[in-house]
């Protein structure tokens, strides 16, 4: 059961890992381009957990993919806020956000896990629930 | 997805009943990837980088159909044009900032919301579904947590 609860929870940890990071990628390399980061990342990570060899690799797997929710989970919903007319601002991303790999993603691994940290602007609108 | 894991589970043999569900995640990242080229960056970015022309250009085309003169999209412009000149005028703004004297109040309804969300169980009962049914002693335990995911 041990070692279950760490391929669980590798995710989580790199998903906190990669939310700490989005805001300083996001600041200098832009919203589209630390969203592709995000998908190469995601891709890498898929591939490691696709070739496991054994447990410890697909902890790192996960923890990779982990680093890549972490980033979408924060700059999705952002992006999507940034590209709304301000008069929507709260209501926009609310239903793009159900639609958008910040969901989808994790949920093609089986499990949906976010990191819990979000941008300022999407505080809004969380308690409607996911 | 849930239902390519128990068609993966049941119908194939070996590693590779686990390798093609872990391979398949990889798919979204191919689409979201290719689909980014295609997108515009965010204009309040570009703003911040001083970079108006772009600016205008963006918030044309997503807001205008490519029409500079639009009343919306100068009204965009003109909003993002003071939010970037209130970011740049307030200074010393730091991470620990979000626990100070006013704004701890925010910051916490902010996190905690995210907290208490996570600890409703929602993704616990996801991870560990198919044990709970287990202990439960429930016949199939893959295809009833499948369908109920």
């Amino acid at each position: 059961m041990l070692t279950i609860a760490q391929i669980t929870a590798s995710m989580s940890g790199g998903s906190f890992l990669g939310a700490l990071a989005a805001g300083a990628i996001c600041d200098s390399v832009g919203r589209r381009k630390s969203l592709m980061l995000a998908s190469v990342i995601w891709i890498i990570g898929a591939a490691i957990q696709c070739s496991s060899q054994n447990v410890a690799q697909l902890i790192v797997g996960r923890l990779v993919s982990g680093l890549a929710v972490g980033i979408t989970s924060s700059q999705v919903v952002s992006s999507v806020y940034a590209f709304s007319i301000s008069s929507k601002h709260g209501f926009n991303p609310k239903w793009l956000e159900s639609t958008d790999t910040d969901t989808w993603v994790p949920v093609c691994l089986s499990c949906r896990t976010l990191a819990g940290t979000y941008s300022r602007k999407s505080c809004r609108y969380p308690t409607m629930g996911y | 997805m849930f239902l390519i894991a128990y068609g993966c589970a049941k119908g194939v043999e070996g590693p590779s009943a686990f390798r093609i569900a872990w391979g398949i995640q990889g798919i979204p990242g191919f689409i979201l990837l290719g689909s980014l080229f295609f997108f515009p960056e965010s204009p309040r970015w570009l703003g911040s980088k001083g970079r108006w022309q772009e600016v205008e250009n963006t918030l044309a085309l997503l807001h205008a159909k490519g029409n500079l003169d639009d009343p919306a999209v100068q009204a965009e412009l003109l909003e993002i044009r003071e939010a970037v000149t209130a970011a740049q005028n307030v200074e010393g703004v730091t991470f620990f900032g979000l626990f100070g004297k006013k704004m701890w109040r925010r910051t916490m309804c902010g996190t905690t919301v995210q907290m208490w969300q996570q600890l409703l169980g929602g993704n616990v009962a996801m991870y560990y579904i198919v044990y709970v049914f287990q202990m439960a002693g429930l016949g199939d335990q893959t295809l009833t947590s499948s369908i109920i995911q």
